[in-house]
This record gives structure tokens, C-alpha cells and sequence, in this order.
């Protein structure tokens, strides 16, 4: 199948998609819920959007859950996005490639 | 005359302790500086000891945890400046089967340990605020059963759950995973 990996366009630059996954939803000992979040890759560090980020994927609020139907995931960036709402489209479509099989993450080849 | 410790109200008891543990501070930096002239060990001084544990831009080179290593003296200075201020400090922790431990409990707040399975090489660090309190803590202290030292410094509260993530093989990771390591919230 081939790959799809996804960029963000933003005003400071591009910043790519390296990795997305599906967190469990909680800490299996006690049951404590688990927050999605975002972070860039080099140096590793949260990005100040993770807050957003957590309400664009969970219910109630968020679209992400409602569409692919798991509350947690963790994304990480090439590139620090500090805030606005461009990021959004990207993440959106960075998702829907996941829960298709084919979003390029880390070293994959990408076709497109 | 108040003779006994029970006769003192809180406030008085504070500032006694505050004047003891200042008395113990200067009485061990001082002679840490002697015993620096005689044996040639390297001194931390008090002030960086401060700094590493009270300014957020405090990062302190090998130098420091070298000099340190080499005093007792000033690493229970360092720890009573830990404490002094600490939200919270784990003496519990409890061993998951693979021999590592995964969680932290104390009446306030509770640490917890897990790998992310959406990011190979991470660990998702969770601290539980278990009371509702004005200020939450901004810094974790770990002291690692050979004496290493390290300190993170904590992202907001959202609810009653402070969570980050790190790498798996930062030292700060291992020495939580260890059942003799001192935790302390500040």
C-alpha cells in the first residue's frame, strides 16, 4: 500500500508529521485517564497546542474520536507549532491516513 | 518558660524549625569549606545548592554533582532544602511484578510510570492531585539509590492530573523505577 506522509503548513514554516498513534485510554493499574498531546521530536519537548489538540480529539468536543472512534493519541512534529488553528486540516488528515493504514511515519518511503 | 515541645502552637514550631534547619545549613556549609582547605574536595556552595533546587534556570554542571558526590554533608543539606518546601515527599512505593516500580502513593498525590504504546521509547509520567490545593507543584525531585540526583520540571495541571512524556532511557526514568529512589513533589 502505499504511504502518505502529511506536512503542516504554517507561517513560520513546515513542520511534518513524523509519528501518530492510538495511546490507551488509561493507566491500566488505576484506571487514570491518559491525555492526548503533542511533541516535537528533536529536542523532545510538549507543544503548547497539546491543550487544543486534546479537545480536537476527544468527545465531546472533539472530531477525531467521533470519526475513528479512540479517545487518546499521541503525534508528534518535525516542528514547533506554537498556536493558532492551522494545524488542525493536517491533523484531521493525518488521522484519517492512520486509520487507513497508510500515514508514512518515523523512515517510512512515502509515495506522496 | 515553655519547656516542652508540645507547649509551642504551630506558628512558633515553624520558625523554630526554620531556624534549625538554617543553623544546620550554615553549620554544614561551613564545615564543608574546611575540610575543603584540608582534603582538597571541591565545595558546593551553599547558593548553587539553592539555585539547583529553587531557580528554574539552574543547571548546574558535572562539576557540581561531582563535588557533591563527595560530601555527605552537603547532600543532606540538599535534601533538607528538597524537603524543606516539598508539596510531597513518596516513601511507599510499590514493586510491579517485572521488579520495577510503576507507582507512587501518598494521601496528596500520586506518581505514576507507563510506556506509551503510541510512542515506542517513551514513558508517560502521571502525577494524580488527589486534594484540591491553590498552587500545584512545578518540580520533581529524584534522588537514585546511588546518590544521583535529578529534577523535572512539571507542565500545568489539567484537572487533577499533571502528565508528560519522556524518553524511556533518561536516567530520570530509571532512578523512578527503583524502589529505594526518593521522590519528592516541590
Amino acid at each position: 500500500m502505499k504511504r502518505v506522509r502529511v506536512y503542516i503548513a504554517m507561517t513560520g514554516g513546515v513542520a511534518r508529521v513524523q509519528r501518530l498513534g492510538k495511546e490507551q485510554p488509561r493507566m491500566p493499574s488505576e484506571g487514570h485517564e491518559i491525555f492526548s498531546c503533542v511533541y516535537l521530536s528533536e529536542p523532545w519537548d510538549c507543544l503548547p497546542i497539546s491543550d487544543a489538540y486534546r479537545d480536537f480529539v476527544r468527545r465531546p468536543t472533539g472530531v477525531i474520536e467521533r470519526m475513528f472512534d479512540h479517545p487518546v493519541f499521541v503525534m508528534e512534529l518535525s516542528k514547533r507549532i506554537v498556536d493558532g488553528n492551522s494545524w488542525m486540516l493536517g491533523t484531521f488528515a493525518a488521522h484519517a491516513l492512520l486509520h487507513e493504514g497508510c500515514l508514512a511515519q518515523g523512515d517510512d518511503s512515502a509515495a506522496i | 518558660m515553655t519547656e516542652r515541645w508540645s507547649d509551642f502552637d504551630e506558628t512558633e514550631k515553624e520558625t523554630i524549625e526554620d531556624v534549625a534547619t538554617a543553623l544546620s545549613m550554615r553549620e554544614s556549609f561551613v564545615r564543608g569549606s574546611a575540610r575543603a582547605g584540608a582534603d582538597e574536595i571541591k565545595v558546593v556552595a551553599f547558593q548553587d545548592l539553592y539555585a539547583y533546587v529553587n531557580d528554574p534556570d539552574a543547571a548546574p554542571g558535572p562539576e557540581f554533582f561531582e563535588s557533591l558526590a563527595a560530601n555527605p554533608q552537603m547532600q543532606r543539606t540538599l535534601s533538607g532544602l528538597i524537603e524543606q518546601g516539598a508539596m510531597c515527599r513518596f516513601d511507599l512505593a510499590r514493586v510491579a511484578s517485572t521488579g520495577r516500580v510503576d507507582r507512587r502513593e501518598e494521601a496528596e498525590f500520586s506518581v505514576h510510570t507507563q510506556e506509551s504504546h503510541a510512542s515506542p521509547g517513551r514513558t508517560i509520567l502521571a502525577i494524580t492531585i488527589q486534594v484540591a490545593r491553590d498552587v500545584n507543584p512545578r518540580w520533581l525531585f529524584v534522588e537514585a539509590k546511588d546518590g544521583q540526583r535529578h529534577k523535572h520540571e512539571l507542565p500545568e495541571a489539567q484537572g487533577d492530573q499533571i502528565q508528560f512524556m519522556i524518553p524511556t532511557d533518561l536516567a530520570l526514568v530509571q532512578a523512578l523505577r527503583e524502589a529505594n529512589a526518593r521522590v519528592t513533589l516541590r
